[in-house]
């Protein structure tokens, strides 16, 4: 029982641990779920030579940090990371290069844990970042050419510059159509980025989000049909929910189809940036906060895993939420200026957005939901109270109309 | 047109809610109205039909308030009904009227499809004096009025569809309501009457998509009963800026019939429409009729309603003759439904003028036929070919058990406490028959917020990710042993568990918080159930096996 409980305790100190600074020039991630497998590569509850035993493990984007603490006191430090990183090795596996970080590790340390994790490593998946291309209609999507190639053949590369003519035309349905076709072929090098900004575009309402849920349901083994499901389904709880209640029953239906894709979709930062938003919206912090390091990982260039970011924040940490916000604006900048379409429209709302929360830390404004309100036009529908108010409010002007029409015909009458 | 269509289905039902929050505003001036033209029409009656009617109304508050159950009526759609109401958007494909009417009473009724229940039972009762009304002046004879009054109060296949969650029932109120105006209108010339009925008419039309069909052609019958070409109302300017205001108001439901049947035709789903199912029309009027059914409908009644339309007196042949009309219009529409189990309800507008015409009968032949004891045997004849509609549309289901189930785990589940509900939802669905309509439909707002801090999800969903840090029930309704047959096909041996309930039971410890062997009622309305004797249903808190880890 003990022992479950220190393995519990190291298994979650891991997955919480994230990342303290971003690191741009990441070439492989660590995609999330693989806790329990680094645990035991790094060691476990086994005792190591030299006395040593595993103290703990943290994962930083692209490095696993393990910590060893040994016989008479000494404590020792080695870095797991890809294993195209060469520098300063001390042993290398099939997927890792082993290498000193902290105090000064025995050889015959390094020699047993390459030795576990040559045994256990195939079950370890490492993931390419994917060009950060395309974003939700509403912020810069810069041009396929020089960021689609990535992955795509030459007929698939102008495929993609096809669907991107359609978006930017406005052909979104269209345009959908050819992204998906094409995320059947290869999901990879932006595919699925621009599957989600059209999907996004068509503005999926709850009745379409449920027709995706069926497709999915009908073909549990199509993980695209899953992605799409939860991303349609995001999208309906973000833009055309009528109340609260119905936003939580849709994001609870977006993480059950996303979390279907998942991990054949590991590479794709939009996976975890939907997985972490509606945890946040569900109100799951810790989830979303786990979720969303995972899509600076693996999306450093996308403006929106930045916009996302300051959302989970904005309660827990205010001044990382306007940095972030500031990060957004920047990087949005700097895309546009490669030749991305822009939105103004999200630029100015992010603008507000940032006043806002500078309100708020100043104690000035009350720390009202800014980032996924219900639209007041769909929040009159969608609550019956505001909606029986309505009724009654016109029944009570047809009733003075029908007065006033009453009393005009009367003194007509009088004066004839 | 091609156009209008384009326009997407998010703004379309943002401009049906808006439309019905106007309309069910303006109902709340011209139904009032439409009660005063009932008093002018009864004002002059004798003091007997006076209380006859009144009689009728009592009997049919007392029946439906006091004696018959509420029962959401075919299989669980009704919780899908009520859901949709608490939304209100998307719109449900029949239309935003009935969803709207109900949307609005929810501001002041518990989120409960009880509630939605009860307003259909009192609105089932406010629209008798309705009926009433209109049959007098179809008919010229009010004594018709009170006699098809009494029907409606006591034929069990309106108490039971005005004591369910049919979405006809706002419906029939606000249509006959405005019949009744339009009648007025047509009689005396009132501009506001005939606004009023216009009002009425439109919140009709969208709360059902065979209304814009229907619709007209019972105003144009109606017209017709009182004669074509005498009403000066309708050639006035007035009448023509109404219709344009009622063409404008009703023309979203129009497009998202259109868009909802040219998506249902795409899919091959839509088998009632098309030139092949008109010429069909007389056999399937002899064949899925349910006034033909006498285990639907009180078969005594058809002979009467026959014989005013063989009457061969001339003075007496335009009113049956619409009102014949009427009632043939109203059940070719309905031909899409065949399944029994919704016949007994979408063609209740058409047993209606069935009915009404049977109560013109039964009024002529009470001044033909003098001897006391033939009238009675046509009492006793009434009543017992009643019964069999009695046995058959309160028959016990395993669906009525389920709501007690349903009722008893709400009951049971933490009244202050976050908590997970695992039941039985679409993703559980049998991947081989993903055509055929096992309905999942589960009240989850009785226990999702506002009413609860629970949370409702399907078994494939709990599978994915079991969580808990939150207590976890399981319940095991019904539904864990229901899997949709075609018509006919003789029932699977056994209980017919179904594997994702079989699942829970593998994977998880389930301690029973109740758990009961009911008896398995069969497939009472639709090929369901298996042929074993009892299903053994419950609520359960769902422990994890040891030795299987957790999400958490």
């Amino acid at each position: 029982m003990a022992r479950l409980s220190l393995a519990s305790t190291l298994l979650a100190a891991l997955a919480f641990t994230l990342p303290a600074a971003a690191d741009d020039r990441t070439a492989y991630a660590i995609p999330p779920g693989q806790e329990k497998l680094v645990l035991a590569m790094c060691g476990g509850e086994d005792a190591l030579p030299g006395g040593c035993k595993l103290a703990g493990a943290s994962i930083d984007k692209s490095v696993i940090v393990a910590r060893y603490s040994c016989k008479g006191g000494a404590e020792h430090a080695l870095e797991l990371r890809h294993v195209s990183v060469k520098e300063g090795a001390l042993a290398t596996t099939a997927a890792f290069s082993i290498a000193r970080k902290e105090g000064a590790p025995e050889t015959d340390l390094v020699e047993a844990l390459a030795v576990r994790i040559r045994k256990q490593e195939g079950g370890f998946r490492w993931v390419e970042p994917q060009p950060s291309n395309v974003e939700a209609p509403t912020t810069p999507a810069p041009a396929p050419a020089e960021t689609a190639k990535g992955g795509l053949t030459q007929e698939q590369s102008e495929r993609y510059k096809q669907g991107f003519s359609l978006y930017a035309a406005g052909n979104h349905r269209e345009a959908l159509r050819l992204f998906t076709e094409l995320a059947r072929q290869n999901p990879h090098g932006g595919v699925l980025g621009m599957v989600v900004a059209t999907l996004a575009a068509t503005a999926p309402d709850p009745e379409t989000a449920a027709d995706y849920g069926r497709r999915a349901d009908e073909a549990p083994g199509d993980t695209l049909a899953q992605f799409m499901a939860g991303v349609a389904a995001h999208y309906a709880a973000h833009q055309r929910a009528g109340s609260r209640e119905q936003k939580d029953a849709l994001y609870t239906t977006a993480l059950r189809y996303l979390e279907r894709a998942s991990p054949a979709y590991d590479f794709e930062p939009r996976l975890f940036i939907y997985l972490a938003v509606s945890h946040f919206r569900l109100g799951h912090q810790p989830e979303a906060e786990r979720l969303i390091e995972s899509a600076v990982a693996l999306g450093s260039r996308d403006p929106d895993v930045f916009y996302c970011r300051a959302e989970i924040f904005q309660h827990v940490d205010l001044q990382r939420s306007l940095k972030d916000l500031d990060t957004y604006l920047a990087l949005s900048e700097e895309l546009q200026k490669q030749g991305a379409i822009g939105s103004p429209n999200k630029r100015a709302r992010v603008l507000r957005m940032r006043e806002h929360l500078i309100a708020v830390s100043r104690g000035e404004a009350a720390a009202d939901e800014i980032f996924d309100p219900v639209s007041p036009s769909l929040r009159v529908l969608g609550s019956p109270r505001l909606f029986g108010l309505g009724v009654l409010g016109v029944g009570a002007m047809g009733w003075i109309a029908t007065g006033i029409a009453r009393s005009v015909a009367r003194r007509r009458r009088r004066a004839a | 047109m091609g156009k209008l269509l384009e326009i997407s289905p998010a703004a379309l039902g943002m401009l049906q809610g808006y439309v019905a929050l106007v309309l069910l505003g303006l109902s709340l001036v011209a139904l009032p109205r439409a009660y005063l033209r009932v008093l002018e029409v009864w004002r002059p009656a004798a003091s007997l039909e006076k209380r006859f009617l009144g009689a009728a109304i009592a009997a049919a508050a007392v029946v439906r308030w006091f004696v018959a159950p509420l029962w959401i009526v075919t299989m669980f759609i009704g919780y899908h009904l009520t859901e949709q109401a608490l939304d209100l958007l998307p719109v449900s494909h029949y239309g935003v009227g009935s969803s709207a009417f109900y949307h609005a009473l929810f501001a002041i009724l518990p989120r409960d499809h009880r509630s939605l229940l009860w307003a259909n039972s009192v609105v089932g009762v406010l629209t008798v004096p309705f009926y009433a009304t209109y049959a007098a002046r179809m008919t010229n004879d009010r004594r018709v009025g009170a006699i098809f009054a009494w029907l409606v109060a006591l034929v069990p296949l309106f108490i039971k569809n005005d004591n369910s969650d049919a979405n006809h029932v706002p419906l029939l109120w606000w249509l006959f309501g405005g019949l009744v105006l339009w009648d007025e209108a047509l009689e005396t010339g009132r501009r506001a009457a005939l606004a009023a009925a216009m009002a009425l008419f439109a919140l009709a039309t969208i709360a059902r998509p065979e209304m814009p069909l229907l619709l007209p052609l019972l105003v144009a019958i109606t017209t017709f009963a009182r004669g074509w070409g005498e009403h000066r109302v309708l050639r006035t300017k007035e009448f023509g800026v109404l219709a344009l205001l009622f063409a404008l108001a009703v023309l979203p439901q129009a497009l998202h019939v259109l868009r909802a049947s040219l998506e249902l035709k795409s899919r091959s789903s839509l088998n009632g429409l098309g030139l092949s199912r008109l010429l069909l029309a007389p056999a399937l009027l002899l064949t899925n009729d349910t006034v033909l059914r006498p285990r639907l409908f009180p078969i005594a009644l058809l002979p009467f309603a026959l014989y005013p339309l063989l009457d061969r007196r001339p003075e007496g042949r335009r009113h049956p003759a619409a009102l014949g009309m009427a009632a043939l219009a109203s059940l070719v529409v309905y031909m899409v439904d065949l399944c029994e189990a919704n016949m007994a309800r979408v063609q209740v507008p058409g047993a209606l003028f069935v009915t009404m015409l049977a109560a013109l009968g039964l009024s002529r032949a009470y001044d033909r036929v003098r001897a006391p004891a033939y009238r009675a045997a046509a009492a006793v004849l009434l009543v017992g070919t009643a019964m069999p509609s009695v046995s058959r549309l309160w028959a016990p289901t395993n669906e009525q058990a389920e709501e007690e189930l349903i009722r008893e785990a709400v009951a049971r589940l933490p009244g202050n406490e976050p908590f997970t509900l695992v039941r039985m939802g679409w993703d559980d669905r049998d991947p081989e028959k993903t055509t055929e309509f096992t309905h999942y439909y589960f009240p989850d707002y009785l226990i999702e917020r506002p009413a609860r801090k629970g949370r409702a999800i399907s078994i494939a969903a709990w599978e994915q990710r079991p969580r808990f840090d939150v207590p976890a029930y399981f319940f095991a309704g019904v539904r864990c042993y229901a899997s949709m047959r075609n018509e006919g096909t003789p029932p699977p041996p056994g209980d017919n568990q179904q594997r994702p309930c079989a699942r829970m039971d593998e994977q998880f410890v389930l301690e029973p918080v109740f758990e009961r062997e009911i008896p398995n009622r069969g497939d009472v309305w639709l090929e369901y159930y298996g042929d074993g004797p009892t299903l053994r249903v419950g609520l359960y808190r769902i422990r994890p096996r040891v030795g299987v880890a957790s999400a958490r």
